[in-house]
């Protein structure tokens, strides 16, 4: 009993990270929990998380208003720390 | 006396035109707490060739948990085609009621003085943004509350075509001009990349409007000419424009902070 229920438990586990493992492929590498900025290296690469961040909201048919606002305040912050 | 100063001048000069090591710009100094006004240029092309060029301008707080409070934002983005033709987008977020936030979205075809504003009202948990936002990660519902052109108010209680989702249908017939410039717009762009966020407005009018998906522009790509951020300043006065010039050419279509008057004047 206690062994079915550790593999049950085992194969959730792996269906739910196999889950995670397909949503961090809309983010394209990038960890939309994290500012772009800290995980940028240059002006270039933090507009690119910023688009890919934005890109992923709205493919996934998020309100764009928010997506809107959450690009530009992204970018907002690459210009003001990455972009001269 | 003489040929010492000329020999110093010479020698300045000299070290200017070989150009010494450059000094770093200093960055502008930005409170991210304050609300700023972030403005981009964009060239449209396809190939070689311009297509349009494109002014986003934004009025929001950049810093995350500041921005969990504003009670506003605003998007507005110029497109002007290389055909004379310039449409301006608007997008205004309302926070400040605790149980619903209102977002205005507007298209104007500035060459024409025809327009179709939208209404779309959120659910929400709280006042200001951060609340929206946690709300919006699970609601699909269509909020459109309202739809308005110069000729025309539709609200669910004006119409028994509004709750049936026969909203758009009613925009095309009587506005088939304004549809299919929206249409073009939506066209006139990829889907993906920096573009893409000239496409954000339309592509939220035409989810309201339930109209069509259309085909975005595959072979076109967008540079970024130039751009400036900066805040308000202590009375709340706007920073200049990014270029005054290009925002000129949309005359009375092109305002900032608040939608345009859009009757009466």
């Amino acid at each position: 009993m206690r062994r079915g229920i550790g593999i049950a438990l085992a194969v959730v586990a792996v269906v739910v990270g196999s889950a995670e493992a397909g949503a961090w492929d809309c983010w394209g590498g990038w960890d939309p929990s994290e500012p772009c900025t800290s995980q940028a290296s240059s002006c270039g690469s933090c507009q690119g998380c910023c688009t890919m961040i934005f890109d992923c909201r709205v493919l996934r048919g998020r309100n764009y208003h928010v997506a809107l606002t959450e690009y530009s305040a992204c970018s907002g912050h690459c210009l003001t720390d990455w972009c001269s | 006396m003489a040929w010492v100063i000329t020999g110093v001048s010479w020698m300045a000069a000299a070290a200017l035109a070989l150009g010494g090591t450059p000094t770093p710009r200093p960055k502008p100094l930005i409170d991210k707490t304050k609300p700023v006004r972030m403005e981009q240029l964009f060239q449209l092309r396809q190939g070689e060739r311009e297509v349009a060029q494109v002014c986003s301008s934004s009025r929001l707080v950049l810093d995350e948990s500041a921005r969990e409070r504003a009670k506003e934002d605003f998007h507005r983005i110029l497109v002007r085609f290389v055909d004379g033709t310039k449409v301006a987008f608007y997008s205004v977020g309302d926070y400040r009621n605790p149980k619903f936030a209102l977002v205005q979205t507007l298209m104007v075809d500035a060459n024409e003085g025809t327009w179709v504003l939208l209404t779309a009202r959120q659910r929400t948990t709280g006042p200001g943004y951060g609340a929206v936002r946690a709300v919006d990660e699970k609601d699909g519902a269509n909020p459109l509350i309202r739809f308005e052109t110069r000729s025309l108010r539709l609200t669910p209680e004006s119409s028994d075509a509004f709750p049936t989702g026969k909203g758009s249908e009613v925009l095309r017939t009587a506005e088939p001009e304004l549809v299919a410039l929206l249409q073009k717009i939506r066209q006139a762009f990829p889907r993906l990349g920096d573009a893409s966020m000239a496409r954000a407005i339309p592509d939220e009018m035409a989810r309201l409007l339930q109209l069509p998906d259309i085909a975005p522009c595959t072979g076109c790509k967008i540079e970024r000419l130039r751009h400036a951020t900066a805040n308000e300043d202590d009375e709340g006065k706007p920073a200049a424009p990014l270029d005054p010039e290009f925002e000129a050419a949309f005359g009375k279509w092109a305002s900032w902070r608040e939608l345009p008057r859009l009757r009466g004047n």
